[in-house]
């Protein structure tokens, strides 16, 4: 299996071309592979950053092996690791080696009356006391952390919340501001923040409604009660959070259209919307950098189809947690997976799989992630335990690099760097933070290598640019000199392409195929003039025409191929062969249509010259595209906007020349001619749709008979 | 009396007689069935003596029953027995069904040939119970026994009536069914057809007429038409329960008068087989022909068939444990998952891709199974046993002639009962799977054994060939079955107990230590292992190092892109990395050559020809290097896969047609993977080759190859990998496949030194290096270690490496389990080009493999290693054992501990300072008793006052008493012996007083004036006893000696102060019920009592007062100042001198017997005066009292916490005695290991000597 490249398939639409695109394999039968992404989508293998180091059930801690709902799993800075059980109503609080340290339950309030906790799901430890949600109360209760009672916070007061809604809280994050950032399970309004007295103070991060225009304009026409009905536009409800040391907040949602998650990892975009994890300052904006290859949603390559139980579909978050130096963890529960990622969005890593392995956790068991120092450990609901997974060797440097990076210590982060290319040359932000280092001494030549084995055509852009730039102020004075000769043997070549055809005007008989040829000069820029001589006249031939087809063709392949890595990084290409049937067909098809629909509409011209009219009128691609791929070379990204230009103008050219073209030789009024312009594009689509149900017919039967075969020698 | 008991011994033991007869007439058929469910064996000594000897021979002996076909099978020397089946099935709470397969040696599973799943037979129930006996058949064969078993129902046709007249049926067979319900559940069976019913509808009855055109006639019952085995057996059953009148031949007339033309009954299923157990030197031989498995194959598919499933089960009850065949094996603990449903398969030799269906498609896959042995350890506490002293002799009688049997001498000795087995499956494994299940709710066994599949099937999806078919399976069996035997060898391992007691000396022990070694030693005898050595061994270990050598890879050259070879390694480096290596003292260097000939790795070709690439130095290249490894003498194994085509070339000899495998609907079939992305099997379509055709390639190959004179080759894919091939012209299955792999193995390592990559047990034989190969298990949650049971096995005899180091996520416990497992070191590099291996989507799993980069460490980890064990190359390891160690605490924690520590003492204090609480309370409590008859308390106080009164005069007396042993010391204190045998009197006479004073004072309110009573008379007889002490004591004080004298008095002051002591309490006491008195009692006449005794207490108070000064006196007298701090436990110390004691205490009681109280008398022996006030007092004494016990918990202990014993800390052994402690934990441990303690810090190891 070869990397088999995107092929674009242009305007081939009779010869569908399967690609077929090959995932990549693991061979390690370990308890799980780690990998990250390549830019292009492709999952590499990557040094275990996390091993498992050992499995906590409730035995271990010191309890006994009954029923347990284990619902949230925490950290604290010494190490004590809290556990939310909802089953028993309990928080388990056990030191740093996992033995029961004491578990909070019951407790007397502030009135001096027993009370209880009833179905905990979310705990935070903050400023010295323990936050637990206390679900099915309603309320959150805070604990010291010796686990004595501290106090209860209820409900936030406010008419803000809709009309008999309810407030689970299910998850908590608490500020150094002792600001409270609450994640009820039932409300959509966003999140709960309420200041250091209680006091509710707003909801943030509510879901953007983003509507497209055909929605909008459907519930303009509905009735007040059908809008509110269309629960579907309604934002999102969070599942989790989590808090870093700068009062970020990381929340999590899992209630995203699976589809539509999925389609803004397939397109790369980075705005939060339908974002499963969003980083929200304190003012509820979404402030997530998402500059990695992908933005970060989890699973970048998923199946849609299902084989044998497989997961499909975009990821379902359900839990985050802030690692050391800026980094940060998502959790799949369909994957049973962690998704691991720097403040910036690149992807660190991935690892986690199913199985009844040490270091898995069964389908549907995750729960929960937290870090502890070097350790991380995810909860384990089904089981009833805790799996604690080692940082390694390579996650230190990692950790290390980042840390020198962060604290812009760029020398220290670029030996960090080499080391993690040195452990794993998958590592493309390895490369970027090279390149970066490198940029910043101002070494671009040899930074723009890093960046392009990274893909990172931004990054690589800029450097080029510096280098160009250094390139121009060496040799300033070779430009005008380059634009100078260009000028001048452009129009030494016009000036001779004009009087050959001024000459050949006057030509009796049949002409030279040089002559044949250079007439298009002359006809791109007097197209009506053109036209009516190359048809009347015989300017033109078939075999020019011809000759133009494959420089036409001969120009897309180079464009193709020669265009630079700016702006086309993965170095895709289309073959010769792809290239011929993207420029042939739509050409003969053109060809029959019009031939076909002008014979109907007294059209004067025939077969062949609208042929040769066409042919003659495809010129204007070549003279621009081969320049624009050129320029390609030499741009920066942000400068490519002349290339479009370029392609723009070429083609546009072009598609006049062919619509005057055929005015000319059908000799058509400007109005009829653009009817049966119309006609044609639609005969041509008519022409693909009968040749498309043909060939799936062929296909039918193919299949139909090869059935029959195979289930005869079956039954047989 | 005699004679009765006798009779009734006599009685019981015939009973006891008969009773065993019923176990041996139990193998009559009949009555017999229903006890194998319920009869309960007492112990396996019982099962055993049920069953048959059958055979004895090599010390070994096989019992059977012949009635179940269950075998016991033991050795002689020790006695241990293992047990086809658990003897205790019997007893055993559990649903019947669940019995049957317990009792159960043959379990089949088959199909019906409509694919429909059937529930499995068991040879207890089908074969056994169907039967009665019949169809299990025991005959002796050479060297052990055969056990024949005909599974399912012999008969073909069932005493049904399948349509019968109404009539008939309700008096031939309803009526004779006096079961209610079971008359009703025969009568469900049945679908009645009544033409002449008015109420049923015209349309129906003429529907009934034309289906079954003898309603026409009469009505008639049919039996329903869907009528399974199983109801229809019930039915049967029924029949010939309650009606024994209906035969075949009513059934015949039956069918005649309703002109039944049903077709026959559709054979039930009936599969016969045969185990046969054999006796050999190590062992026994359990062997199923395969071929001799006979069914009806056309009605049934048989898909399973299972082996001894319950040989050796262990119980969830003992400590004991499974070893199972998972990566490099694993230990399963059956008392950690009792009640836990969990299980396992290992297929042997990991995949077979001519399957459509790999097991466990959709988990994550587990480790895979390279060799074909499991066992078991039950470890069932102590037993006591018979140990002969002297062995039974015979001795002729001198004077009759007689000879004469002396019973031998034995005496009964405590052993550790400790038994287990280990099993190898000696032929047809790689058909096998070995399974591990845990009974969990069904029973408390857990057990390991083969299931074999003797007819190879698949299982196929109709609609991923054929677009119109539905979503069905479709099941097809190969022609090829296999017709040779399976064969299992039980190997015995014994405790070392039982072992010594038997005078064992070569021997197995109960471990999967024992196991490694019983098959290490079965390889050995079979000749497939040979003892690597010294002249095998270079002085260094080796080390292995794959390379990477050439890819294809795009490069844009003026723009335009072009395909070129990369070289990632050329033969040039492999010289120049050996020179660097070698230099480093690095000499022993194996080399494997990935991707360096026939298109290189991305673009590699079926090895039939051989074309060294171009890019890496081409064939003159190779011709050097292989010059240079002989010069320099390391060894070059080029790697050539023959399992697999990855591409189809023009010209390589390879054809689809001809030589790929196909699977059961003539697909061709690749090599599929896991992927971790999608977490499903993904193929490369890396294309299986028929192993029929190995041969074909290597011929070929092999001219080419040897022209280069190689030394060695490397067949990674060989040593792994088998599949079959279901090409319906020439079909293999494994066990061919596995012959076609040996031979050619055999073939190519009569030429060439042979690497393979895993290794499968049958490849041991023929290779000389084993890299990649895995030495840990799966870790599943459920079990408890990971044992390198590879690894002890072929440590001495092949050379293993395990997965390359440099690639490993956990660097440092890889370098622990090299040493642990005797395994080398492995890496994979590459000299240059590393990171095009990113542009290739199957080469970027080559994540970190830069020669360069890794060189130091190469260096590093290989010292490291080589210093360890580089010594060790042909030892074998003797032992591996998972020891228990501390962790070594963290400073905080050692804070923490204290800190603890303090805070439990504080709690300790906090407790006793409760308790004191508490009894305050009680006392409370009591004080509120005395309120409620305060009455009686004026009473009583009078009498205590009384009572008081006269242990006044005793004081007074005592005072006296004191005085004058004061003044006799005052005048004798040169003569101290008179002064202290006087105040020892005083003492005494003082004591008794108090006691009676004490006694009165405790009880309770309603015996208070008989006390009152009895103290009075102690006191008196305490005063005469006081005074006649003092004159015996001045009589005596000229006769004693000075020292003895001294002593004594010593102690009577002793005596004087806890006198003092109890007098103070005595006084408290009365201070305190004058207290209650007057705190509830505001009455006059109280008021004057409580005076009363207010006075009294004073009076008392300067009586004590007066004591103490007394006594202080005679302690100033004495100086015995050393000795106050014994003074309250003044008893103990009294050791020295007993013979002194004895006079002064006898006196009183042999002075007044008859006043004196027994009570008091008792405790005069030993403890004769403290007493009293500790066992009266006890509330005001416990501060004393309570010290000693407390003493015990006072330190809280903060060091089984640390403890570490969860299989981390491992300490193997190699034969030379050298040995290791391996530390898996990330923290320091101590471990102490043949009483020295060592500290090992964390992923680090020592060594040791042994």
């Amino acid at each position: 299996m070869k990397r088999k490249g995107f092929i674009s398939i242009g305007f081939s639409v009779l010869v569908l071309v399967m690609t077929a695109m090959m995932l990549m394999t693991s061979v390690s039968a370990a308890a799980y592979t780690t990998y990250t992404y390549s830019y292009d989508g492709y999952p590499l293998q990557s040094p275990d950053a996390y091993v498992p180091s050992r499995v906590v059930d409730m035995e271990t801690i010191g309890l006994t092996n009954d029923a347990y709902d284990l619902r949230d799993l925490e950290v604290d800075k010494e190490g004590n690791v809290y556990l939310v059980d909802g089953r028993n109503n309990q928080v388990i609080v056990a030191d740093r080696y996992y033995r029961l340290k004491f578990t909070i339950s019951s407790f007397i309030n502030e009135y001096g009356v027993p009370d209880s906790l009833a179905a905990p799901s979310g705990v935070c430890i903050a400023n010295g006391y323990i936050y637990v949600c206390d679900t099915d109360n309603n309320r959150i209760v805070m604990f010291d952390t010796d686990g004595n009672y501290f106090k209860i916070i209820p409900k936030p007061e406010s008419n803000y919340f809709a009309e008999g809604s309810l407030y689970r809280p299910v998850a908590v994050a608490v500020d150094k501001y002792n600001r409270l950032f609450v994640v009820s399970s039932t409300t959509y309004q966003g999140i709960i923040v309420m200041d250091d007295k209680a006091n509710f103070s707003g909801f943030i991060g509510a879901q953007k409604v983003s509507l497209n225009l055909w929605q909008i304009i459907w519930r303009s026409i509905q009735t007040e009660q059908q809008r509110n009905q269309s629960e579907e536009y309604i934002s999102s409800e969070f599942n989790n959070i989590a808090i870093d040391d700068e009062g970020f907040i990381y929340v999590t949602t899992s209630s995203i259209d699976e589809e539509k998650q999925q389609s803004v990892i397939n397109n790369r975009d980075k705005a939060g919307d339908y974002a499963p994890v969003k980083k929200l300052n304190s003012s509820g904006t979404d402030v997530m950098n998402r500059n990695g290859f992908w933005p970060p949603s989890g699973e970048v390559m998923v199946a849609n189809m299902s084989l044998s139980g497989t997961p499909t579909g975009a990821s379902k978050i359900i839990d985050v947690a802030v690692g050391p130096e800026g980094t940060w963890s998502i959790i799949d529960e369909k994957r049973s997976k962690v998704y691991t990622y720097d403040k910036n969005g690149n992807m660190l890593f991935i690892f986690g799989d199913f199985g009844q392995k040490l270091g898995n956790i069964p389908a549907n068991g995750i729960e929960a992630i937290t870090y502890s120092g070097d350790q991380m450990m995810l909860l384990d609901k089904l089981n009833s335990s805790f799996v604690v997974y080692r940082r390694t060797e390579y996650g230190n440097i990692l950790v290390k690099a980042l840390e020198n990076q962060n604290k812009r210590q760029f020398d220290a982060a670029v030996v960090d760097w080499t080391q993690i290319l040195q452990r794993n040359s998958n590592f493309d932000a390895a490369y970027i933070g090279i390149g970066d280092a490198l940029s910043r001494s101002a070494d671009y030549e040899e930074a723009m290598d890093y960046y392009k084995s990274a893909y990172n055509v931004a990054n690589y852009s800029s450097a080029f640019r510096e280098v160009r730039k250094e390139w121009v102020s060496k040799w300033i004075w070779t430009i005008p000199l380059v634009v100078i000769v260009v000028c001048v043997l452009l129009s030494k070549f016009f000036k001779y392409a004009n009087r050959v055809n001024k000459e050949t005007q006057l030509k009796v008989g049949k002409k030279s195929f040089k002559e044949e040829l250079l007439y298009g000069f002359h006809l791109i820029f007097h197209p009506f003039d053109g036209f009516w001589d190359l048809k009347h006249e015989q300017r033109g031939s078939v075999r020019a025409g011809i000759v133009y087809v494959i420089i036409t063709i001969v120009a897309f392949f180079y464009q193709s191929v020669g265009t630079g890595y700016i702006f086309n990084p993965n170095g895709t290409y289309m073959s010769i062969f792809g290239q011929i049937i993207s420029v042939v067909v739509p050409l003969i098809l053109w060809v029959v249509a019009n031939w076909c629909l002008t014979t109907l509409f007294d059209g004067e011209g025939s077969f062949k010259d609208i042929f040769i009219a066409t042919t003659y009128s495809l010129l204007p691609v070549p003279m621009l595209v081969i320049p624009s791929v050129i320029f390609s070379n030499i741009l920066a990204q942000n400068e490519g906007q002349l290339i479009s230009l370029l392609v723009g103008i070429a083609f546009v050219w072009a598609g006049m020349l062919i619509f005057f073209g055929m005015m000319v030789t059908h000799d058509y009024s400007l109005g009829k001619n653009f009817i049966t312009t119309l006609g044609t594009i639609v005969a041509m689509a008519f022409i693909i749709f009968v040749a498309v149900l043909f060939s799936s017919l062929v296909s039918q039967m193919v299949s139909f008979v090869s059935s029959i075969i195979v289930e005869l020698s079956y039954r047989a | 009396m005699k004679r009765t008991v006798r009779f009734i011994s006599a009685l019981l033991t015939v009973l006891m007689l008969m009773s065993s007869v019923v176990i041996v007439g139990a193998a009559e058929p009949a009555e017999g069935v229903e006890d194998y469910l319920t009869y309960v064996f007492s112990s396996e000594q019982a099962k055993l003596s049920s069953m048959k000897l059958e055979r004895e021979q090599n010390g070994y002996r096989i019992y059977c029953d012949e009635y179940t076909g269950e075998i016991a099978f033991q050795k002689v020397a020790t006695g241990q027995t293992l047990f086809s089946n658990p003897y205790d099935v019997g007893s055993l709470p559990i649903a019947d069904a669940t019995k049957e397969q317990l009792l159960s040696q043959i379990i089949i599973y088959y199909q019906t040939a409509e694919g429909e799943e059937k529930d499995p037979m068991t040879s207890y129930h089908d074969a056994v119970v169907q039967g009665g006996g019949t169809q299990v058949q025991v005959e002796p064969i050479r060297n052990g026994i055969r056990v024949e078993y005909t599974i399912g129902r012999q008969e073909t046709r069932r005493l049904i009536p399948r349509m019968i007249e109404k009539n008939r049926f309700e008096t031939l067979i309803l009526e004779n069914i006096t079961n209610d319900f079971e008359r009703d559940k025969a009568k469900n069976m049945y679908v009645y057809m009544d033409p002449f019913d008015e109420t049923l509808p015209e349309k129906t009855v003429a529907e009934m007429k034309a289906k079954y055109p003898i309603t026409n006639t009469m009505a008639v019952y049919i039996c329903s038409t869907d009528i399974s085995f199983a109801e229809e057996d019930r039915l049967e059953s029924i029949i010939k329960k309650y009606c024994p009148e209906y035969t075949y031949e009513t059934l015949d007339e039956d069918h005649q008068i309703t002109e039944y033309q049903g077709s026959a009954d559709v054979a039930p299923p009936l599969f016969r087989l045969a185990l046969e157990y054999t006796i050999d030197a190590s062992g026994l031989n359990v062997r199923l022909p395969a071929n001799g498995i006979r069914f009806d194959d056309t009605a049934y598919t048989l898909t399973n068939v299972d082996i001894l499933p319950f040989m050796g089960a262990v119980s969830s009850e003992y400590d004991g444990y499974s070893f199972i065949p998972d990566g490099s094996g694993a230990i399963v603990e059956a008392k950690k998952l009792a009640g836990e449903s969990w299980g396992r398969e290992c297929d042997l030799y990991g995949y077979d891709y001519a399957y459509h269906q790999l097991m466990e498609a959709v988990t994550n896959p587990q480790e895979e199974t390279r060799f074909p042995v499991w066992g078991a350890v039950v470890d069932r506490g102590t037993t006591t046993v018979k140990k002969v002293i002297t062995p039974a002799t015979t001795e002729t009688d001198p004077e009759t002639g007689e000879e004469k049997l002396i019973p031998a001498e034995t005496e009964d000795v405590e052993v550790e009962d400790r038994k287990g087995y280990v099993a190898i499956i000696t032929e047809g494994e790689s058909l096998a799977t070995i399974r591990h299940v845990n009974g969990g709710a069904a029973h408390k066994y857990s057990y390991t054994y083969a299931r074999v599949q003797p007819r190879p099937f698949d299982t196929y999806n109709l609609s991923e060939s054929i677009d119109a078919a539905s979503n069905s399976e479709w099941t097809v069996v190969s022609p090829r079955k296999y017709v040779d035997s399976y064969r299992i060898k039980f190997i015995l391992l014994d405790g070392d107990d039982q072992a010594e007691l038997a005078g064992l000396t070569d021997y197995y022990e109960t471990s999967y230590f024992g196991m490694a070694e019983a098959y290490r030693d079965y390889l050995e005898e079979t000749g497939i292992l040979t003892r690597l050595g010294k002249e095998d061994v270079k002085d260094k270990i080796p080390l292995y190092i794959e390379l990477l050598g050439t890819l294809k890879t795009t490069e844009k050259i003026f723009s335009m892109p072009v395909t070129v070879d990369t070289p990632l390694t050329t033969f040039e480096n492999i010289k120049t990395m050996y020179d660097e290596l070698a230099e480093k003292g690095v000499d022993n260097v194996n080399f494997k050559l990935m991707g360096f000939a026939n298109g290189g790795l991305s673009n590699a070709g079926v090895p039939y020809n051989l074309k060294w690439e171009k890019a890496v130095g081409g064939n003159s290249g190779f011709r050097d290097l292989m010059e240079y490894a002989k010069e320099k003498g390391f060894e070059v194994f080029p790697d050539f896969d023959f399992v697999y085509a990855p591409n189809d070339k023009a010209f390589d000899g390879f054809s689809y047609r001809k030589h790929a495998v196909k699977t059961i609907n003539d697909q061709y079939t690749s090599k599929r993977y896991y992927d971790a992305t999608t977490q499903s099997f993904t193929r490369n379509f890396e294309i299986a080759i028929s192993a029929s055709t190995f041969d074909y390639f290597y011929t070929h190959f092999a001219k080419e190859y040897e022209k280069y004179e190689p030394t060695g080759i490397s067949l990674s894919t060989l040593g792994m990998d088998l599949n079959s091939d279901f090409d319906e012209d020439e079909p293999y299955n494994r066990e061919d496949v596995k012959q076609f792999t040996t031979d050619l193995l055999e073939k190519i390592a009569s030429s060439y030194d042979v690497m393979v990559d895993e290794g499968n047990a049958y490849t041991y034989k023929f290779v000389d290096h084993i890299v990649n190969m895995k030495f840990e298990s799966s870790h599943f949650f459920n079990a408890s270690y990971s044992v390198p049971f590879n690894g002890i096995v072929l440590h001495g005899f092949v050379n293993t490496a395990s997965t390359p180091l440099n690639e490993e996520g956990d660097i440092e416990s890889a370098l622990l389990r090299a040493i642990e497992s005797g395994s080398y070191l492995n890496f994979v590099f590459a000299y240059d080009n590393v990171e095009k291996l990113k542009q290739d989507d199957d080469l970027s799993k080559y994540y970190s493999v830069r020669y360069d980069i890794w060189f130091d460490d190469v260096i590093k980890y290989y010292n490291q290693i080589n210093d360890a064990i580089g010594d060790l190359q042909t030892a074998l390891i003797t032992g591996h054992e998972f020891v228990t160690g501390q962790r070594v605490p963290d400073a905080d924690e050692l804070e923490a501990d204290k800190k603890a520590q303090e805070e439990y003492k504080a709690a300790l204090e906090a407790a006793k300072k409760e308790e004191e609480e508490r009894e305050f309370h009680k006392l409370e409590l009591e004080k509120n008793r005395a309120e409620r008859d305060t009455s009686a308390m004026i009473d009583e106080i009078t009498a205590i006052l009384e009572s008081m009164t006269a242990s006044r005069d005793a004081f007074n007396e005592a005072v006296a008493a004191l005085a004058a042993l004061k003044d006799s010391i005052a005048a004798e204190k040169n003569a101290r012996d008179t002064a202290k045998a006087a105040a020892d009197a005083a003492q005494k006479a003082l004591d008794d007083a108090q006691a009676a004073l004490d006694a009165s004072e405790a009880e309770d309110k309603t015996e208070l004036e008989a006390d009152v009573a009895a103290k009075k008379e102690a006191l008196t007889a305490a005063q005469n006893a006081l005074t006649e002490a003092q004159t015996a004591l001045d009589a005596k004080a000229g006769e004693v000696e000075y020292e003895k004298s001294y002593k004594a008095a010593e102690n009577a002051a002793k005596k004087v102060i806890s006198a003092a002591e109890g007098v103070e309490t005595i006084v408290e006491n009365a201070q305190h019920k004058v207290e209650i008195t007057k705190e509830h009692k505001s009455a006059a006449a109280v008021a004057a009592n409580a005076a009363k005794v207010e006075s009294v207490a004073d009076e008392i108070e300067t009586l004590k007062t007066a004591v103490e000064n007394g006594m202080k006196t005679v302690e100033d007298l004495y100086s015995i100042e050393d000795k106050k701090e014994e003074a309250p436990a003044p008893d103990e110390p009294e050791a020295d001198e007993p013979t002194t004691d004895e006079p002064t205490t006898d006196e009183p009681a042999t002075d007044e017997p008859t006043t004196d109280e027994p009570a008091t008398d008792e405790p005069t022996t030993d403890e004769p005066t403290t007493d009293e006030p500790t066992t009266d007092e006890p509330t005001t004494d416990e501060p004393t009292t309570d010290e000693p016990t407390e003493e015990e918990p006072d330190e809280l202990d903060t060091t089984s916490k640390y403890i570490v014993d969860d299989g981390s800390i491992v300490l193997v052994t190699y034969e030379t005695g050298k040995a290791f402690i391996l530390n898996y934990n990330e923290f320091t441990v101590s471990v102490t290991v043949d009483g020295q303690t060592y500290t090992v810090d964390a992923y680090s190891f020592v060594t040791l000597n042994r």
